[in-house]
């Protein structure tokens, strides 16, 4: 699903900020990404949703080596992907439901046909009174929400997310969390990159940590050096 | 839900109202299609003239006789008339040769020579006016056929229709190139519009990106949009020009007689209002190509 061979990255002139990292995420796998501010979590998330190509090494996303791929394929590729930006980066002239149907409709869909399944997962995650809101008009936990919603309206074979319950009350994050297992069981690859060792530790998966640009893995309930 | 399908649906995912640069694209292309209108119905109206005069007098010529020196007799004047009569009657394609009666002649000149000429005692020459089958009549063989008569030139109408198409075609040619200027400007200006847009709304189209939006569908709402605003602009300022040109067809003949000459056919009417549609497409065409270049640039 993900492979990174000896990916490094570079910026400018300064040091590497990625180096060696090298890991394989096997289909409908599910993993934490840890690591302190500025250890690197940013970039590796970049490189796995297409928005930076590496340095030097090769990033494999379903089988195929990214720097392969053509111009043209890449929204095919990126609807496989679904990520949940740290800032959310909603389009503040859409409203919650138009933002969670995006996905859908540059993909091609109506809006008739998705129309119910938008509004549903909107209401699932405890929005349904915020639908016509403007994200301007919603909370910091509402905004998460919404980005979200529209990180797995599209069903991805693939979802990045990045600090996703950042903001949110751990009612709502246990809530979250557990959409995301949803979505693993039926077969997602999930990544999310947190700093809650309460999360990591009450839904035991492997972890990927960055230290300073260099990867480990440990698997649940292995010692933290 | 309606409403939300049909905005969705049109592809407005970014943030277009908001676009300062954009905002002002109606304005500027109003102002070009005025001017390119007001242009395009001169070039028009200018080689419709020209048509209208060389269908006039591209059959037409006349035959001019001198008088006879002193001394000669009037006889000898009516006989040369008749030897050209006869001679242009005989010629294949003639449609007809008429002799302008002496008076006649008199009366056409008497404005410029004033009494003299009204008076009879200011010998003129007789002339013929012929009407022929444009192409039909070997004219250079027509004039050495004529030549043998004394004192007789002919005067083919067509020879100074060169000038005129020479100075309509001038007129034409600038009228066409001050369309392309106004055509080349607005295009400039929706690139502008366009380029600043995309760096605007970079981090929007991004994001766009990353949920899997193609270019064309990012360029294809850009192009709907200058489409829509250059369809405001072109009405507008198509309107006010085209509302111009019908208050001057109406203008008394005797007001301005050039104007009144250059008369718009019903074809020239349907290209000038065309024009307006035509400068909204080339602005939807223009921020279509303009964004997919940016955009193929972009990660």
């Amino acid at each position: 699903m993900v492979r990174f061979d000896a990916v490094g990255v570079r910026y400018g002139r300064g040091q590497e900020v990625l180096r060696d990292v090298s890991f394989h995420l096997p289909p409908g796998s599910f993993h934490f990404l840890t690591g302190a501010s500025g250890a690197g979590k940013s970039t590796l998330m970049r490189l796995m949703y297409l928005a930076q190509r590496p340095t030097r090494g090769v990033v494999s996303l379903f089988g195929r080596d990214v720097h392969t791929l053509q111009r043209s394929e890449m929204p095919a590729f990126r609807r496989r992907i679904g990520v949940v930006f740290q800032e959310f980066r909603l389009l503040d002239h859409l409203t919650a439901l138009e933002n969670v149907a995006l996905p859908l409709q540059v993909a091609g869909y109506d809006f008739a046909e998705v129309g119910n399944h938008v509004t549903e997962l909107l209401s699932w995650v405890g929005l349904k009174d915020q639908l016509n809101a403007t994200p301007s008009t919603l909370s910091g936990g509402q905004q998460q929400r919404v980005a979200i919603a529209r990180a797995v309206i599209g069903r991805p074979d693939l979802l990045l997310a990045d600090e996703p319950t950042g903001n949110v009350d751990d009612k709502i994050a246990v809530r979250l969390m557990h959409l995301f297992e949803e979505l693993h069981k039926i077969g997602t690859t999930v990544v999310i990159a947190t700093h809650s060792e309460a999360l990591i530790r009450e839904f035991p998966h492997p972890v990927l940590h960055l230290d300073r640009g260099e990867l480990t893995l440990r698997q649940p309930g292995e010692v933290w050096a | 839900m309606k409403f939300l399908h049909e905005k969705l649906a049109v592809g407005v995912a970014l943030p277009l109202r908001a676009d300062e640069g954009g905002r002002l694209l109606p304005a500027i292309v109003g102002v070009m299609i005025f001017l390119a209108v007001l242009a395009a119905a001169a070039a028009l109206a200018i080689g419709g003239l020209a048509s209208h005069w060389d269908r006039q007098i591209s059959g037409a010529a006349t035959v001019q006789i001198l008088p006879p020196t002193e001394g000669g007799s009037p006889a000898a004047l009516e006989q040369r008339v008749a030897a050209a009569l006869a001679t242009l009657k005989a010629t294949p394609g003639i449609l007809s040769a008429e002799a302008i009666p002496e008076e006649e002649t008199r009366d056409m000149v008497t404005p410029w020579l004033g009494e003299i000429a009204a008076s009879g005692n200011l010998p003129l020459p007789r002339l013929i006016k012929v009407d022929f089958s444009p192409g039909s009549v070997d004219l250079d063989l027509l004039g050495v056929k004529l030549s043998v008569i004394p004192g007789i030139s002919l005067d083919i109408h067509s020879h100074w229709m060169v000038s005129l198409r020479r100075a309509a075609n001038w007129a034409s040619f600038g009228s066409v190139l001050l369309m392309t200027l106004v055509g080349t400007a607005s295009v400039l200006a929706v690139i502008f519009a366009t380029r600043s847009t995309l760096r605007v709304q970079r981090d929007v189209i991004e994001v766009l990106h990353m949920i899997g939006a193609r270019d064309s569908y990012i360029a294809g709402g850009l192009a709907r949009q200058a489409l829509k605003r250059a369809l405001i602009g072109g009405a507008i300022g198509g309107g006010l020009a085209i509302i111009g040109l019908i208050g001057m067809s109406l203008l008394p003949p005797s007001d301005i007689a050039l104007l009144s000459a250059m008369r718009l056919s019903i074809l020239d009417w349907i290209i000038i209002a065309i024009l307006p549609l035509l400068g909204a497409i080339l602005s939807a065409v223009t921020a279509r190509v303009t964004a997919m270049r940016v955009l193929a640039r972009m990660v």
